[in-house]
């Protein structure tokens, strides 16, 4: 597939949350306001594209060679929680600032199944680096664009009346099912008929 | 019993707690993947909780996230495994979903919340209430799922049953939609608001 | 002080982490065998299922041949399964091919093909006749939607290609050279559908060239 198709397919067709359902938990619990959730998204779709590529070296360079595969699961889970450490001591480090403004999302993404999901996905669909690479990092921005109009709709249900037992997450679930009935129309013959 | 019944209805995984939502909706769409994956999380969040609980002196403060991840990580090769060895057929439906087991946040939750505070007994209560919990919750969307979206109900197949029990009307006309994504959101929706109907009638009868 | 604590987490987390490795070590060398086996038998009983107990002769891949190649796609674009400037590379998506022979000659193939569908990747065991004609098929590895794709696991739902893909009538790959009864079961699922079609047609083209040359 080529590199467009994978951004398209990731952003839009197979969208982390809204098709694959990957990364719900912050979907629902970070999406109250606008921006903690672009914040977030910022920081799951780094973090998706590091892991991508660092997951594919290790898992090609070292795993696979040594034949190792049966322990990707174990690899992988520590890659991603070493990786966040990683990003949320340097991002403390030399941005202060924006350790501030995603700081305390960071922790959060090494239970992210969009991460972990995006890395399993690359293994699966047998993508080299560089495919594994746009794949995290359009699956990130698949990811930033879902939160980010989630919590668009959240800030607007707030003032409108909610029947009392669908208040909170139940129509934040409603809301979600809708938006993922509008992202079908982004079918994959769409993709055929795009590219090819 | 207070440990086990808590996590079946009050502080139902799914429903209450909204945790581990990826694999549930992803899995759910039909009622054998349910079970398998109930089966999954709670043998890994048994093994998780009782060496967590086992181990709970031996592993240092500061870098109990990352032991308690290899712990689980562990446990979820172990049924990855087991699975593609001994039941093919659900291993390959599941697919990623049994992987990610390691990233369901019940069971990190549970080792920090409960194992690593409590003896291996009630750590295994926990687990048992917490595991059937999530189970129940699963098997109650993907019933709703799979009977509206599919027409069918898939269960395991035994002697001259085929395992799919197929609902007439439904089968040949389905409302496949809930079959899909849309569909997973929305019933969860409507039965979180149901669940959050029935604990406050249950309160109300309490007062 | 300080370094004692450090050298003191690191061991503990290193003792975790080796013993944890060593179970799985163990687990996989017990199930490693059993998974290679399973997979082995189920392709076994899928294959002897298509052949009608027929001989399966030995597993072949497609030949490297340029000449084949060009054959190929002259065929695929004038079926109608790609357009005139696509190229399909078939060593990819042929995976393997079984011939299929009654008292040593070879009266039909069963080739694994490879199509994608709408939960990624398909696999499918499918027989075809010398003339290319479809005989039945089965899917294997597969993430359909159940209730949509997944009723391509069916062996009824090969029905509607039965007996097509010989030089006069080729594979359906559009919906619209399928009987209406047919067209209307594949509505909802048309990916699956035009995964399947496309693959089994290649088969089909594929085999046409086989069948002339042995």
């Amino acid at each position: 597939m080529t590199y467009v198709g994978i951004i398209i397919t990731y952003v839009f067709i197979s969208n982390m949350i809204l098709s694959q359902f990957l990364g719900l938990c912050p979907f629902i619990g970070v999406s109250k306001d606008t921006d903690s959730a672009v914040g977030m998204g910022f920081a799951v779709t780094f973090v998706m594209s590091m892991a991508s590529l660092v997951t594919w070296i290790i898992y090609h360079g070292i795993l696979v060679p040594l034949n190792l595969e049966y322990l990707q699961t174990i690899a992988f889970i520590l890659i991603i929680a070493s990786l966040v450490q990683l990003v949320e001591m340097s991002v403390q480090k030399f941005s202060p600032a924006m350790y501030k403004a995603l700081g305390i999302y960071l922790p959060l993404i090494t239970t992210n199944c969009a991460v972990m999901g995006i890395a399993l996905i690359n293994v699966r669909e047998e993508y080299n680096i560089l495919e594994s690479f746009t794949a995290g990092f359009a699956g990130g921005i698949g990811f930033l664009l879902a939160i980010f109009l989630m919590s668009a709709i959240r800030v607007k249900l707030d003032k409108e009346r909610v029947p009392r037992y669908l208040k909170g997450a139940p129509i934040a679930f409603v809301s979600g099912g809708l938006m993922a009935l509008a992202f079908m129309a982004f079918d994959r013959a769409l993709l055929t008929n795009l590219i090819g | 019993m207070f440990n086990f019944l808590k996590g079946l209805f009050k502080e139902n995984p799914i429903f209450v707690l909204a945790l581990g939502l990826c694999p549930t909706l992803a899995v759910s769409t039909q009622v054998v993947n349910a079970i398998g994956m109930g089966a999954g999380v709670i043998f890994v969040l048994i093994g998780s909780n009782i060496m967590v609980s086992l181990l709970k002196n031996f592993i240092p403060d500061e870098v109990h996230i990352p032991a308690y991840i290899v712990i689980i990580a562990s446990f979820v090769t172990i049924v990855d495994l087991l699975m593609q060895a001994f039941l093919p057929a659900l291993s390959s439906s599941l697919g990623v979903f049994v992987k990610l087991i390691v990233v369901n946040c019940i069971i990190l939750g549970r080792a920090e919340a409960f194992a690593s505070k409590n003896n291996v007994k009630d750590s295994i209560v926990d687990a048992l209430g917490m595991g059937i919990g999530f189970t129940v919750g699963l098997l109650i969307i993907s019933l709703v799922r799979e009977v509206l979206g599919a027409g069918t109900i898939t269960l395991f197949p035994m002697g001259d049953f085929s395992g799919v029990i197929k609902i007439p009307g439904l089968y040949d006309a389905p409302a496949r939609i809930f079959s899909l994504s849309p569909g997973a959101l929305l019933v969860m929706g409507f039965l979180m608001a149901g669940f959050n109907w029935l604990l406050s009638k249950n309160k109300n009868k309490e007062n | 002080m300080v370094n004692n604590k450090l050298l003191d987490m690191t061991f503990r987390l290193t003792i975790i982490c080796a013993v944890a490795a060593l179970i799985l070590g163990i687990v996989n060398i017990v199930t490693e065998p059993l998974i290679i086996e399973r997979k082995r038998i189920e392709k076994e009983m899928a294959l002897k299922t298509l052949s009608d107990g027929d001989n399966v002769g030995v597993v072949q891949y497609p030949a490297d041949s340029d000449d084949l190649h060009m054959d190929l796609m002259a065929l695929l674009v004038e079926h109608g399964v790609i357009g005139a400037e696509d190229d399909l590379d078939e060593k990819e998506l042929i995976t393997s091919i079984y011939p299929v022979d009654e008292a040593g000659t070879v009266t039909k193939y069963i080739l694994q093909l490879e199509g994608s569908g709408y939960g990624g990747k398909m696999i499918l065991l499918a027989v075809f006749n010398l003339d290319g004609s479809f005989v039945k098929a089965k899917l294997m590895e597969n993430n359909e939607t159940p209730g949509l794709g997944k009723k391509a696991e069916d062996p009824l739902y090969y029905n509607m290609y039965m007996g097509r893909g010989n030089s006069s009538d080729p594979v359906p790959v559009s919906r619209r050279a399928l009987a209406d009864s047919d067209a209307e079961a594949v509505s909802g699922s048309t990916i699956t559908f035009n995964g399947i079609s496309k693959a089994l047609a290649l088969g089909s083209d594929y085999v046409k060239l086989l069948g002339g040359n042995n």
